[in-house]
């Protein structure tokens, strides 16, 4: 066992993925248009998971996987349907594995009552669903042999024709129609042959130039197809006549058909269809992929920094180097360059992961959540392949967590209200990324009832929380980031607990992020949030005060300028620009930061002009030097915090740079000057 | 070996200690926080940081504050030539370096020969000392270096 324990890790991470896909797939399973190849995907999910965890002796897991496995391979096998009921229970069961994997990981105690409870609940919905699975098929004969497995699909309204022009027309579906339409299915068996031969003419005539395996091209493309497929009755229909002719010849009498309604039997098809493409995917997916730690990529990311630094120094000692070899050696150090460039660039890039890593985990929540609270959400996510930094990924995901909390708790009125108020009686939250210049923008946007004014200006009385100045409407708003703040008349189940809105606010500045609400009574709610690609690199304004040389971030750069003894006036002996028609207030940061007791001359020095969320203020410097990409190092990583740095960087002679942070320079605003 | 074989006679085993100047004051440290030692290079100066705390320097791409003991505890002229010695220590995970006159040695002890220290005539407070140690006819004190780097004195290190 011993020698196994050091691949533990391992197994933990891919059962941590596979359960993550399972829940992935669980979520977007369509109960009425059944993917089978999700389906096949859940069910190797659970295998591996099964498998894995019996070689390395965690046997809670083995023994819960295994009942799932066998639910989930008796949905593949048409044995049973999966209801939204079913995926419910499975979804749970997920919860099960992610808990004992968990504990396993942190080598706690396997609590194997909840083990045992969930699989006889798994076991219990297995027996109940297929005993009632076949009652179901016995009534749906009796009644209406045609249209009877509908009753499941929702779609039993408007059957004959309604498929085609309905939301939900998918292959499957059609198929039955045709199936049940022109027979009566009072022998299964032989059904299908009688009906396919007839069609298999009429299909013949129509499509004479049907390729040799119209069959199996046609399921392919439908697969891809069914989801989009709503406003394309006619091909749907000639999908369904498709089906049905090449059925018979490639697949005779395979069909398993013992009173297996219609869709199921179709998915089967579809199974052994697209099994084989799928496969060939697989593979190309584990090749093109390998997992790494993230201390490697950060010593690489951190190498990398170094070899930029030496290429800089190289460039410098080139410009002094003698005429006769001065012209090679500058090609090639602009080669050098170039290529240090891109290394740098790629080895960012492998840090970087699609956002939709953390937008995944919320349509589990919404459907929660919604589900607890009842309330019809429906959750759209934009934008879930913008790319941003490993370690902003993992920070953000709390914040949006309580954001999407925030916005299904407070924002997304009961059903009944919004009827009441003439809205949709489902809610929408809409969460989406994008990147906009150096920044990523995530908004969370729902249509519910609104921030309520009165209600945060009456509660901040309460908690004492002074009020700002002007009371503007998103002033206001801001006050729900103060500590202790809560505008929900009661603390429920869902929020309450956990976070307040001001750790949402707080971690997101402490990623160099900020936030802004806006919202309309009635209306909805938006939260936009402003993050930086990346924590690893800055673009920055490098500037010299007191011999001292400091980085701007340009983000926060408004302009720089050289000011004139005119603008530079004085208030209770603090001096202040006046420039853009606006009185700046200023910072001398040689004296502030550096250390030095003589102010700069405001005459010869420079102001560079900024901007935080909070403030608009001058920096005095020296001197510009100039504008360029710095990396980001940690500066607490060996040293304590200090205020108004953000970090530190290395230059090209490999001297240390400290980079302002401008957000909390401005406090030294009051005190200085 | 030896350490093995001393292990039964002392409570704690022998140890190999760094011994470095300070003004006239021979001092030594745990040669195990040792990471490296290198010449003084200028730092980067950092806003409203102590004088002794000279600035952060670029060590192979982390960002490490540089304290001179010298002015810390007022021993010795703190002047920087080419002579000036840096010792990079690994104190908690953490990387610091001390600026000292000069590194002489490296001295086995065991505890045995450690003995306490009087309450006068050191520079470092005593919460800082294992004690002093005798080398031939030289005294030497030894600094509880990871405790001294980590205190609020220094101030290296964050809230300790």
């Amino acid at each position: 066992m011993d020698n196994l324990s050091q691949y533990n890790e391992v197994f933990f991470e891919e059962a941590q993925e596979h359960l993550e896909t399972m829940e992935t797939l669980l979520l977007a399973y369509d109960v009425d248009a059944p993917d089978m190849e999700e389906l096949n995907s859940v069910f190797r999910a659970a295998h591996s998971i099964k498998g894995g965890s019996d070689i390395f002796g965690f046997k809670a897991l083995t023994g819960l996987t295994h009942v799932m496995e066998n639910m989930l391979d008796s949905a593949r096998n048409n044995e049973l349907t999966l209801t939204t009921d079913l995926i419910t229970v499975l979804l749970e069961t997920t919860d099960v594995l992610k808990n004992i994997l968990s504990c396993y990981r942190e080598e706690a105690e396997i609590d194997w009552d909840i083990i045992e409870a969930s699989k006889e609940q798994l076991g219990a919905k297995l027996q109940e669903v297929t005993g009632a699975e076949e009652s179901n098929d016995l009534l749906k004969e009796e009644e209406d042999p045609g249209f009877g497995f509908f009753d499941d699909d929702e779609a039993d309204d408007d059957p004959g024709f309604g498929l085609f022009d309905d939301d939900e027309p998918n292959s499957e579906e059609e198929q039955g129609f045709g199936f049940f339409d022109d027979d009566e299915p009072n022998s299964e068996e032989e059904q299908g042959f009688g009906f396919f031969d007839d069609d298999d003419n009429k299909q013949n005539e129509e499509k004479e130039s049907a390729e040799e395996n119209v069959g199996f091209g046609f399921f392919d493309e439908n697969m891809g197809d069914s989801k989009n497929a709503d406003d394309k009755p006619q091909q749907d229909e000639n999908i369904g006549y498709g089906f049905f002719n090449e059925e018979p010849q490639t697949e005779p009498a395979a069909t398993p058909v013992e009173n297996t309604p219609a869709p199921q039997q179709a998915a089967t098809q579809k199974k052994a269809a697209v099994k084989a493409p799928a496969k060939a995917t697989e593979t190309k997916s584990e090749a093109t992929s390998i997992r790494v730690e993230t201390n490697k990529i950060d010593k690489l990311v951190n190498l990398v920094g170094e070899l930029v630094i030496t290429q800089s120094m190289l460039n410098l000692i080139g410009n002094d180097v003698g005429e006769s070899v001065a012209d090679k050696m500058q090609s090639a150090l602009t080669e050098l360059e170039r290529n240090t460039r891109e290394i740098q660039e790629a080895v960012m890039s492998v840090r970087m992961l699609p956002i939709s890593f953390v937008f995944n985990r919320f349509p589990r929540l919404v459907r929660d959540l919604s589900t607890k609270l009842e309330k019809k959400i429906n959750l759209i996510i934009e934008g879930g392949n913008t790319e941003i930094d490993k370690n902003l990924v993992e920070k953000i995901s709390d914040p949006l967590l309580h954001l999407i909390r925030n916005s299904v708790d407070h924002g997304i009125e009961m059903p009944s209200k919004r009827l009441e108020a003439n809205k949709d009686e489902t809610g929408i939250v809409k969460l989406s990324a994008a990147q906009k210049g150096g920044e990523i923008v995530i908004t969370i946007t729902d249509d519910g009832a609104g921030l309520n004014r009165d209600r945060i200006l009456e509660k901040a009385l309460e908690k004492g929380i002074s009020l700002p100045e002007p009371l503007t409407d998103s002033a206001v708003w801001q006050l729900i980031f103060e500590a202790g703040f809560s505008t929900a008349a009661e603390v429920t189940d869902v929020s309450g607990r956990g976070v307040g809105m001001d750790v949402v606010r707080r971690n997101i500045e402490s990623l160099g992020g900020r936030i802004d609400i806006s919202s309309t009574a009635g209306m909805g709610t938006v939260f936009t949030i402003n993050l930086p690609l990346t924590l690893a690199i800055l673009d920055g304004m490098t500037v010299e005060a007191s011999d001292q040389v400091f980085i701007i971030p340009l983000v926060n750069i408004v302009e720089s300028i050289q000011p004139v003894s005119e603008q530079i006036k004085q208030i209770k002996g603090k001096q202040l620009l006046w420039v853009r028609d606006e009185y700046w207030p200023l910072i001398d940061i040689g004296k502030t930061l550096g250390g030095n007791v003589n102010a700069t001359d405001m005459e010869s020095g420079i102001v560079v002009l900024v901007e935080t969320s909070k403030q608009r203020f001058g920096i005095v410097v020296d001197s510009l030097l100039g504008q360029q990409q710095v990396v980001i190092k940690n500066l607490e990583r060996h040293y304590r915090r200090v205020e108004g740095i953000a970090g530190a960087t290395i230059m090209g002679d490999g001297s240390v740079a400290l980079i302002l942070d401008v957000d909390s320079i401005t406090q030294f605003i009051k005190s200085d000057l | 070996m030896t350490t093995l074989q001393q292990g039964n006679t002392s409570s704690m085993p022998a140890k190999e200690f760094l011994t470095f100047v300070l003004g006239d004051e021979a001092y030594a440290l745990d040669i195990m926080t040792v990471k490296e030692i290198r010449g003084y290079e200028s730092a980067t100066k950092i806003a409203n940081a102590p004088d002794y705390i000279k600035g952060v320097i670029n060590l192979r791409g982390d960002i490490v504050p540089i304290v001179d003991l010298r002015i810390k505890f007022n021993i010795g002229e703190a002047t920087y030539n080419e002579w000036t010695i840096v010792i990079m220590l690994n104190v908690r995970d953490r990387v610091v370096g001390i600026v000292v006159d000069g590194v002489s040695d490296v001295m086995n002890l065991e505890a045995e020969d450690i003995k306490p220290a009087p309450e006068f005539g050191v520079a470092f407070d005593s919460r800082y000392l294992h004690g002093l140690a005798a080398l031939e006819d030289q005294m030497v004190i030894i600094v509880d270096i990871e405790e001294l780097i980590s205190s609020d004195e220094i101030g290296v290190f964050e809230g300790t």
